[in-house]
């Protein structure tokens, strides 16, 4: 049944310019993994039959019953293309052969960081669209990060088959509709548009845009027709291609073209006339079984229907039909083999995007050209669970160099740091395989170019590594891969019986392994967390630790835990003071909040520890007005050395200031993880020192002294300064029709959320609302959602920002203070806050 | 509660302990004589140390009124009979110094009838004539302010005043001595034996499963009266800890197992138990061999004294009866563990100088253990080493039974979350916390073997009671290891910039092949029982040897969510020299880069690189401030002199003077 056979699949991975490695990206439920089958099918690995239903890139047997992607699933796929569909094909290729190596990735929010591995390894990627719901909040999401990687897209317009059926689109208003669409998407790459990249927007005329049908496995390009039409109108093909968008006319009476509607009854659009109408007629005359009229029709169109097949009926012989007519491989095969690029073209301008190291030492050199004989490049972007229960596969790409079963490799972690030994490991890769969908085939060596995965490096790879060969002791990694979602919901685990707590902590590093976001850890408190994305992933997760990594083991699930930030209001109400235990040193402190913008700057990297100094002050004292002499004193971000927070000096003219500088700054990390009201993290503090006492005598000012007292004088400078609690908010996208907007108004109300966009999908009856729900809030709040819309509406949330909580947590009875006791309560301590009394001194 | 003599709030001591402490140190010869205060007790020590000097000096004031509590309303109450100084045993001590254990505790065992029958009548005549036998007058010296926990013996302090004896007085642990013999003076606090028996009658229905009665020191005189209260009430499914031992000897071997288990583990009959079990502790070279009822009867004798409290209490309730059916029951238990001994399946617990026996195939989870007394570190110990019990607390201040006073599951969560710190530190502070429990030195040995092979560094810090500034002085360490004794060990750690651990954490975080089963220990057992300093070691190596492959595997911290570097690194000595020299050549380059560049950047960008693995790397790669200017010696000529031309002269000023709570120039 498979067309295709190891031999070829190996000998074609040789040829560079004849591989594309690329990912299906979409929002949830525009039907990537449908289509996928349809490119699966075509390939010989399925049936072209079960294409649509099959889903064969989930894996998961929960996957498939949930009817949604949780996991990123690469399959290798090999097409003998005729020599005729490649005549106008630019650029280099090496015979009529190509390897697709597709990676179809999971849509829903919670899954982004498999879009990201997945991403990571490809060059191109196929955009999905639903043509009735139009771009949404996570297809720009996953569009932003494509670009971001340098991933060239191509999109296609999808479910096309609604509106033949289920909306019986007029075909002027079904062109609007997907022209909406594509302009939408347009303006996202638009606005991430990178310079390197080149221009990355679609055009159909252009043959990056396919319109497709996955369900019934259909597609086509404007190419496609252009080719028929051109020599039906004796013009060139691409000029055809244009005539066949946009505003071009034609008028069948007169057979002119214009470029206006000229009003009259023949005068129809281009795409209508020659393209939209011809597929309306003959999916009408299926579905009403006027076979009398479609076999003429048929033939004319080129369509051959064997003998059985014609016996089908209804839906069953319009989806052969269509099928033998406009093959959704075809199309897509052949956008992707004519626009995406191959590893040799794509890794030339992404290689100063993934080389962490000098771009012209042997390493970039190596991945610039793509060139199999160099050293090794190979980037790990996630780890899948093996059949072998309890091992993992690596998944990753070749970027330069061949990878080869039984060859050491040197592994170099994401702590890795070139020159010395921290996480770097060197192994010997006991097989390569390559994934196809829920198989896996050996082959012996792969070369840069491909993915590919490692089996038996497992336990030296956690989430992702960068593997080179194990001479090459002076390359660099490959760059860590940035993530669009952060884990905010966690839950904390326990086993049911103390004993299994072995099992636990193993099972916990499987499940860490088993996916890129996921953090396993344990809390001051000695609780292990998980932490996910969302409320579905969490789900997930949990069940896959339950169920396949405790060995049987059974755990006990706490309700879900938000973290919360402490912050301030305002600058401390006066200087507080501390004295050392010994009481001869004195400490003054202030507190006063960051400036806005300024904590997400330090989130985001643009500010941080490592900074030049220059750059830093050019950028503080520029966009946040701060003095310049100012921000050449800061001593330290906080906590974990890079956090949003900051420890000013500005004394003036104090001896001994920087022998307690070291003391102070490991006050302020702790100070700043444990705040003084919840021992929540701190958020957007900025601690000044405004002056200082010390002992004469070295031995009486060293750590001991100023460390405990350091962290005091910053609880109560954080104490005077009003003290506030931020809790994160997600923002949540909801599409649904005008009938369930009262529901969704009533849930977010009754959930502290706020609706902050509403509109309505200009020519649909669907509208978009945007909002913001705090994370405190989310848990159910998409079955409430459900339950209160009857089903119509779904959302997707992603966490956006920390938002201040409007009431004082010191001030009893407020929300806030409630909220601090609860999470002062889970954490074991005493419930109400330590009084500022026990923190400041008098002199 | 206001009580003559010798008291503070919730502590007494009867005059007739004080007699039989005057007792001891005659019987013993012993001429100078240590008392042991904690802080709370301090007040009353003059008292003590002149009732004690007196009685053991006068024969007159052996008599002097140290009259119980008058309004203390338990057996006392009646005058207490003269506690029973034993002329047998005090003619045959009292000539000759300490003797060897095993001689002490079969000699008095010739003499054996039971004390009880000669206490109370006892006279002056006798102890005139021991105060006669024994060499010069007794000098007494108070020992306060203790280096490390009060619970703990401070042999040095009294090595200081070169004592022979300590009299040790409040909060004990227990842990063994390595030279003094201790007298332990716990103190009665008061109890209402009824009430607390109808207490615990009624959760004994409640619950169905057979208690276990575990006590503070300061109540163990209330336990015979109490277990009697409880027999007569038809309570059958009752255990009781061994009364603890007053007189403890000191650990004659080094190896902590000989001190913790060897001397005692014997298979001690359970009605010798009752009242002189953990003299065993004192006598470690005991063999099982010896266990008879005839040694049974020694310990009574030798337990004289405090022991006696419990026969005179039993008096005072009144009743022939009862101890005659205690005895009964005795005999029955005697019975029983014969049997449970003939099938070889005896287990002894020990918690903080009690202890207590299982039999045949009964687990503590069968238990439940009801504490009487206050809550303290040593309920504490009990509850985190049997952490799969059930605890009740009675209170006898408040009259009340507190069901599930356990929080152990969040408490040993933390503590799991230290270990796991621990696992990630790279240097590691051993801290001494004791300079007295027998064993400790081993403790340190083995730590520094254990964290060695774990291929970390440690430092051994001697710097008396622990505190968050005292330790915040080391920065570098990561974690430190407290050696103290089980009551101590534990420290609350929020406060502490390091996590502080006991030796038992230490050696889950540090041998590799150790792993949490929830299993809990706050003693030394778990270090060194049975498997003694090599047997744990010789395991690990071994294993290293089987599975060569997998040696450098890394290992997923919690903390970090990461992996981080796991098995034994070996630093040979060219990879110290060379990472040596890195870190120097670093230290170079961070000195002439932060000059320009300004601290910061350098400082976090090497804080995230790597962690320090000495005191001296991280001295040299972690802290910015170095000390002053470089030393002239490591200038050449010019250097030296573009180090004064950068260095501006100016004039000395007047520095700060005044006190430094507010100095002169301030306000």
């Amino acid at each position: 049944m498979v067309k295709f056979t190891m031999e070829e699949i190996r000998r074609i991975m040789d040829k560079k310019n004849n591989i594309r490695n690329m990912s299906v990206i979409a929002h949830v439920d525009h039907g990537k993994s449908t289509l996928t089958d349809s490119l699966v099918a075509a390939a010989g690995i399925i049936s072209v039959d079960a294409a649509g239903d099959m889903r064969l890139t989930d894996t998961r047997e929960d996957e498939q019953q949930r009817g949604v992607t949780i996991k990123s699933t690469g399959i290798s796929l090999y097409y003998e293309m005729t020599p005729e569909a490649l005549k106008n094909l630019k650029g280099e290729r090496d015979g009529d052969d190509y390897l697709i190596n597709l990676i179809d990735s999971p849509g829903h929010v919670d899954f982004s960081s498999e879009v990201t591995a997945a991403l990571r390894i490809t060059d191109g990627a196929l955009v999905v669209v639903d043509c009735i719901e139009g771009v949404c909040v996570q297809t720009e999401t996953v569009l932003r990060q494509a670009l971001g990687e340098r991933i060239r897209p191509v999109l296609t317009v999808n479910k096309l088959d609604r509106c033949f059926l289920e909306l019986q689109f007029d075909p002027e208003e079904a062109y609007q509709a997907y022209s909406r669409v594509i302009e939408n998407a347009n303006v996202i790459m638009a606005t991430y548009q990178d310079d390197l990249l080149g221009d990355t927007q679609v055009y159909p005329e252009k043959g990056t845009v396919a319109f497709s049908a996955g369900l019934h496995g259909w597609a086509f390009t404007l190419t496609q027709f252009a080719a028929k039409y051109a020599t039906k109108f004796g013009v060139a093909e691409n000029k055809m291609m244009e005539r066949l968008w946009g505003e071009n006319f034609f008028d069948a009476s007169t057979k002119k073209w214009t470029k206006k509607n000229t009003g009259s009854p023949t005068c129809k659009r281009g795409f209508v006339q020659f393209i939209y109408e011809p597929i309306q007629q003959v999916i009408r005359l299926c579905m009403n079984d006027e076979k009398e009229k479609l076999f003429p029709l048929l033939e004319k169109l080129g369509v051959q229907l064997k003998g059985a097949e014609k016996d089908l009926l209804t839906k069953a012989l319009m989806k052969k039909v269509m099928q033998t007519w406009l093959p959704a491989n075809e199309a897509l095969l052949e956008m992707m083999i004519y626009h995406l690029p191959s590893p040799a073209k794509a890794q030339r301008y992404r290689v100063e995007n993934l080389y962490e190291g000098p771009l012209d030492d042997q390493y970039a050199n190596a991945i610039r050209n793509c060139d199999p004989d160099g050293p090794l490049m190979l980037y790990v972007s996630k780890m899948i669970p093996a059949n072998d229960k309890g091992r993992f596969l690596a998944f990753g790409r070749v970027f330069a160099g061949t990878v080869r079963t039984g060859r050491k490799v040197r592994i170099m972690g994401p702590n890795y740091v070139p020159g010395e030994k921290k996480d770097l490991f060197v192994k010997s890769v006991q097989r390569t395989v390559l994934m196809m969908g829920r198989k896996q085939e050996s082959v012996e060596d792969v070369p840069c170019g491909n993915t590919v995965a490692l089996v038996g490096l497992d336990q030296f790879i956690l989430k992702n590594a960068t593997l080179t060969e194990e001479k090459e002791v002076d390359a660099h990694p490959i760059r860590a891969m940035k993530f669009s979602v952060s884990p905010v919901v966690r839950v904390a685990v326990e086993c049911k019986n103390p004993a299994d707590l072995p099992k636990l902590v193993d099972g916990l590093k499987r499940l860490s392994k088993s996916d890129p976001m996921v953090q396993c850890i344990i809390e001051e408190t000695g609780e292990h967390i998980v932490a996910g994305a969302g409320e579905l992933h969490l789900e997930i997760c949990l069940k896959d630790l339950q169920d396949d990594f405790m060995g049987g083991a059974e755990i006990r699930i706490s309700d879900p835990v938000v973290s919360f930030r402490e912050t301030i209001l305002e600058k401390s109400s006066r200087t507080v003071m501390s004295k050392s235990p010994n009481k001869h040193n004195r400490l003054y402190f202030e507190a006063r909040p960051l400036e806005s913008g300024l904590p997400e700057a330090i989130d985001e990297g643009k500010v941080g520890p490592r900074d030049d100094p220059k750059a830093r002050t050019k950028i503080l004292s520029e966009d946040f007005g701060w003095d310049k002499d100012v921000s050449k004193k800061i001593w330290c971000f906080g906590p974990d050395t890079n956090g949003p927070n900051m420890v000013v000096d500005m004394c003036k003219g104090v001896q001994y200031l920087n022998e307690i500088k070291d003391s102070v700054v490991a006050a302020a990390q702790w100070a700043m993880k444990e705040g003084a009201v919840s021992e929540e993290n701190m958020r957007g503090v900025c601690f000044e020192v405004c002056d200082v006492v010390l002992h004469a005598d070295a031995i009486h000012r060293g750590g001991g002294q100023i460390i405990p007292t350091a962290r005091r004088v910053m609880y109560a400078a954080q104490l005077t300064a009003k003290p506030r609690l931020f809790e994160p908010v997600y923002l949540v996208e909801i599409q649904a029709p005008e009938g369930a907007l009262g529901g969704i108004y009533s849930v977010l109300n009754q959930k502290r959320g706020h609706v902050f966009e509403e509109q309505q999908r200009i020519g649909t009856p669907l509208y978009n609302i945007k909002a913001y729900l705090p994370v405190v809030e989310s848990f159910g709040f998409t079955a409430v959602l459900r339950a209160a819309t009857s089903g119509q509406a779904f959302p997707q949330m992603v966490f956006d920002h920390w938002e201040m909580m409007g009431s004082d947590p010191l001030e009893s009875g407020s929300q806030a203070a409630e909220l601090v006791s609860q999470i002062r309560k889970r954490k074991g301590l005493k419930e109400t806050p330590t009084p500022l009394s026990d923190f400041e001194d008098k002199l | 509660m206001a009580q003559a003599g010798l008291h503070s709030a919730e502590w007494w001591v009867p005059q007739a302990e004080l007699l039989e402490i005057a007792s001891f140190i005659l019987r013993r010869g012993f001429s100078r004589v240590a008392l042991q205060f904690p802080d709370e007790l301090l007040a009353a020590s003059p008292d003590v140390a002149a009732a004690i000097t007196s009685a053991c000096n006068s024969p007159t004031t052996s008599n002097r009124p140290f009259t119980p509590p008058a309004n203390y309303t338990n057996p006392p109450s009646q005058p207490p009979p003269n506690p029973a100084l034993n002329p047998a045993s005090t003619q045959q001590s009292t000539p000759a110094p300490p003797k060897p254990p095993l001689n002490q505790d079969s000699t008095p065992s010739d003499h054996a009838p039971s004390h009880s029958e000669q206490g109370p009548t006892q006279n002056g005549a006798e102890q005139n004539k021991i105060v006669t036998e024994s060499k010069g007058p007794v000098r007494v010296f108070v020992l306060a302010d203790t280096t490390y926990g009060s619970c703990c013996v401070d042999e040095v302090a009294a090595a200081h005043a070169d004592a022979q004896c300590v009299v040790h007085f409040g909060r004990a642990c227990l842990s063994p001595t390595s030279r003094l013999p201790v007298r332990f003076v716990f103190g009665a606090a008061p109890i209402d034996v009824d009430d607390c028996s109808a207490h615990l009658r009624s959760l004994a229905e409640k619950t169905g499963k057979p208690l276990l009665v575990l006590f503070g020191l300061e109540y163990a005189h209330a336990i015979p009266p109490l277990r009697a209260a409880l027999e007569r009430s038809g309570l059958a499914d009752i255990r009781f800890a061994d009364l603890p031992p007053v007189e403890l000897e000191p650990a004659s071997g080094s190896g902590p197992c000989e001190a913790q288990g060897g001397a005692s583990s014997g298979a001690q009959s359970p009605s010798g138990g009752d009242r002189g079990g953990a003299d065993k502790a004192s006598v470690p070279s005991q063999s099982r061999g010896t266990e008879t009822g005839q040694s049974d009867e020694a310990t009574r004798t030798r337990t004289t004294g405090g022991k006696d409290e419990p026969e005179f209490n039993e008096g005072a309730l009144g009743g022939e009866n009862d101890s005659v059916s205690e005895g009964d029951a005795k005999a029955e238990r005697v019975r029983f563990s014969t049997q449970a001994e003939s099938s070889g399946a005896e287990q002894e617990f020990r918690s903080g100088g009690l202890t207590w026996h299982l039999y045949g195939t009964e687990r503590m989870s069968d238990f439940e253990i009801v504490w009487v007394g206050s809550e303290g570190p040593a309920l504490t110990d009990v509850m985190l080493t049997h952490n799969g019990c059930q605890v009740a607390r009675y209170d006898p201040d408040t009259r009340k039974l507190l069901t599930d006073v356990s929080d152990n599951s969040r408490f040993l969560r933390r503590r799991y979350y230290l270990v796991e710190r621990a696992k990630n530190a790279a240097i590691v502070g051993i801290v001494v916390g004791t300079l007295s429990s027998a064993g400790f030195r081993d403790v340190i040995k083995r730590l520094r073997h254990v964290i060695a092979a774990a291929g970390k560094k440690s430092y051994t810090f001697v710097m008396g009671k622990p505190n968050p500034a005292k330790l915040a002085n080391f920065p570098e360490c990561e974690v430190f290891v407290l050696v103290a004794c089980p009551q101590t060990a534990l420290l609350d750690s929020k406060e502490y910039l390091s996590p502080v651990i006991t030796p038992f954490e230490a050696e889950l975080a540090f041998v590799e092949k150790r792993v949490w089963t929830g299993e809990y220990r706050l003693d030394y057992g778990g270090l060194a029982t049975g498997n003694g300093l090599q047997n744990g070691l010789g395991s690990e190596g071994k294993g290293d040897g089987e599975d060569d492959s997998e040696e450098d595997e890394p290992r997923f911290s919690l903390i970090s969510g990461t992996y981080e570097p796991g098995g034994v690194q070996e630093v040979t000595p060219e990879a110290e020299g060379s990472s040596a020299l890195a870190v120097v050549g670093n230290g170079v380059k961070d000195l002439q880069v932060r000059g320009e560049a300004g601290a910061l950047t350098l400082a976090g960008e090497r804080r995230q690189q790597s962690a320090a693995k000495t005191g001296a790397e991280y001295l040299v790669s972690k802290r910015t401030y170095q000390g002053l200017t470089v030393p002239q010696h490591m200038l050449d000529e010019g250097g030296v002199t573009q180090l004064m031309e950068k260095t501006p002269v100016v004039p000395a000023v007047k520095g700060r003077s005044g006190r430094a709570a507010r100095y002169a120039d301030e306000r």
